[in-house]
């Protein structure tokens, strides 16, 4: 196989695999009963004053 | 620390001191033998201070508990951070100033602008920049994972390797050792010097998410990290070079031609990619939820925002080369990644502005909030110009002209310095322990003039650029070019001028930044403002 067809599959197969990748995630984050959990890690900033709070702020 | 392990440190630094004495003494040239001495002042220094902690080591309580959270090099870093960016507002006034009134440049190899502007460079990007990274990603990967930073003191090794860094990058410039890389200036062995210590900030950093007490991994914390990795393979890739010899500061690229320019401009558009625009994303995520006191408007999106950003970003450098020797496809490759990293970039831009939804009114009241909001309308407008600008088409009237000039600088002063500054004013007081800043009103005038600068410097580099660049292709019936280049110089020169006094205004904006925070971590607080916010609340 030559370069020039080596360079242009593997182009096209990270395509599919990259779009894969991305409808992969958004499968993932819409999955059921995933609002709940993800409104909780929102929060995980703010919750942080109560737990380990020692001097040094 | 144990004794057996200090020493054994000791060591180290102690074969390090005399590895640059030797360096020095075989200097080849000037910078060389300059910075072998930094080098070795810099071992010395960190000898004398190693020795003195030791000795108290038996009286002073050791083995801080894993429940206490480590925030004297946080504390460093927001400090060398504000001084840094002083230093750096002021180069770049100079350097603008240089532009509009030549004689500044003295006529010395040493302080023209083509030596001072990587000083204006590194000092802002890196030195700043760099710095206020290296303090927020050490706080906000503390809080959020509710543990101490891994690895002991390396944090410590991070911070002053850093700051070594920095001073020997800006001394080469000034000296002339140069590699002549956009944003990666500095020589071979300041190179392999910044490797060392990028690989300590990751394992300090990756570290402290290991052995977190909480089980996801905050999203900031990811913006961080990929800004971290990435920065890594970009520095090592892009600095692949030969030196001329071991005690000479000279070398060349491993590369030639146009594998050299892209990988140049990979490193390049990366760097602002990563560095500029993924970790400051870092900070947006964690300082503005906290000072709105809003979780942030959709987890969801910021998960999408998180991996569109880093898979496109990485295709988006080869705008920097249209219309060169690099082939076209590549070219055209670049533009459409560029392109469609806009989306990412106005999905993150919504997310940090919705988190305010429901609490828009603290706009009026919070001029820290206001500053960090600012700064991600900053991001929407820069990253709505950058993809414009990488389309073929508006590139060949933008691109070698001052337009690029100014969108960067929105982005960077707009985006980057906006939001780091924001950070500056959450962080000190919380540091501190203080109640509250020195003055709001201050944080209120610096607001103001570093807005107010931002317009000037933009829109004055809108026109003299578009200007510049419609003056370059103007033919006239004959097919001659109407204009000689330093014709169009000299109309550039009330742009110039307005330049540096938007510089100015922001300089201005960042001196009352430092004297604000040096009296809030005096303990002060500005006459007659108590009582203002007392009468508020």
């Amino acid at each position: 196989m030559s370069y020039e067809t080596v360079a242009s599959w593997a182009g096209s197969i990270a395509t599919v695999i990259f779009a894969l990748f991305f409808i992969g995630v958004l499968i993932f984050i819409f999955r059921p009963g995933s609002k709940k959990t993800y409104e909780e890690l929102a929060r995980l900033p703010l919750q942080d004053e109560d737990i380990g709070e020692r001097k040094n702020g | 620390m144990s004794i057996p392990m200090r020493m054994v440190q000791m060591g180290l630094l102690g074969v390090f001191g005399l590895l640059a004495l030797y360096m020095a003494a075989n200097a080849r040239d000037t910078a060389f033998a300059v910075h072998a001495w930094i080098f070795f002042a810099a071992a010395v220094l960190g000898l004398f201070w190693m020795a003195r902690q030791t000795s108290y080591d038996g009286v002073r309580k050791q083995g801080v508990g894993d429940d206490e959270y480590m925030m004297d090099v946080v504390k460093a870093g927001v400090i060398a951070a504000v001084f840094w960016a002083v230093v750096g507002f002021a180069m770049g006034v100079y350097v603008a100033s240089e532009l509009a009134w030549p004689f500044l440049n003295w006529d010395t190899s040493n302080t023209n602008f083509g030596r001072l502007r990587p000083v204006h460079t590194t000092a802002v990007i890196f030195a700043f920049g760099g710095n206020a990274l290296i303090a927020t990603s050490f706080y906000v990967v503390q809080r959020t994972n509710r543990t101490r930073l891994a690895f002991g003191n390396l944090a410590w090794f991070v911070f002053w390797g850093y700051q070594l860094f920095i001073v020997l990058a800006a001394t080469g410039y000034v000296l002339g050792a140069t590699q002549g890389r956009e944003y990666a200036e500095p020589e071979w062995y300041v190179d392999i010097w910044l490797a060392i210590v990028w690989v300590a900030y990751f394992l300090v950093f990756f570290g402290t998410i290991v052995k977190r007490k909480v089980k996801h991994i905050y999203v900031a914390n990811w913006f961080y990290l990929s800004f971290i990795i990435t920065v890594a393979m970009l520095h090592i890739g892009n600095n692949l070079a030969v030196p001329v010899s071991f005690f000479g500061s000279k070398s060349y690229s491993l590369l030639s031609g146009a594998p050299d320019a892209i990988t140049q401009w990979w490193y390049g558009h990366n760097a602002v990619g990563f560095f500029l625009t993924a970790a400051f994303l870092g900070m947006m995520y964690y300082f503005i939820p906290k000072q709105a006191d809003r979780p942030v408007y959709s987890y969801r999106l910021s998960i999408i925002h998180f991996w569109a950003l880093t898979f496109i970003y990485i295709w988006a450098g080869p705008h920097h080369l249209h219309y060169t020797a690099l082939p076209d496809w590549v070219q055209t490759l670049g533009m459409v990644m560029s392109v469609i990293l806009w989306m990412p970039s106005w999905g993150g831009m919504i997310n940090g502005l919705m988190t305010l939804s429901g609490a828009w009114d603290k706009l009026r009241t919070d001029p820290i909030l206001r500053m960090l909001v600012i700064s991600v309308a900053f991001y929407g407008m820069s990253t709505f110009e950058g993809p414009m600008m990488s389309i073929k088409s508006v590139n060949a009237l933008s691109h070698y002209t001052d337009w690029t000039v100014g969108h960067v600088h929105s982005g960077a002063l707009g985006w980057v310095g906006m939001i780091s500054m924001g950070a500056v004013y959450y962080l000190v007081p919380r540091l501190w322990g203080r109640e509250r800043l020195y003055s709001y009103t201050l944080v209120s005038w610096h607001f103001w003039l570093a807005t107010l600068g931002i317009v000037l410097y933009a829109a004055s580099m809108w026109v003299s650029g578009i200007m510049q660049g419609l003056m370059w292709r103007e033919y006239d019936d004959q097919g001659f070019l109407v204009y000689s280049f330093v014709e169009t110089v000299e109309a550039m020169h009330p742009y110039y001028v307005i330049r540096a006094l938007g510089g100015t205004f922001f300089l201005v904006g960042g001196l009352l930044m430092a004297y604000n925070v040096w009296q809030t971590i005096r303990g002060r607080v500005r006459a007659g403002e108590a009582a203002l916010v007392e009468a508020r609340a």
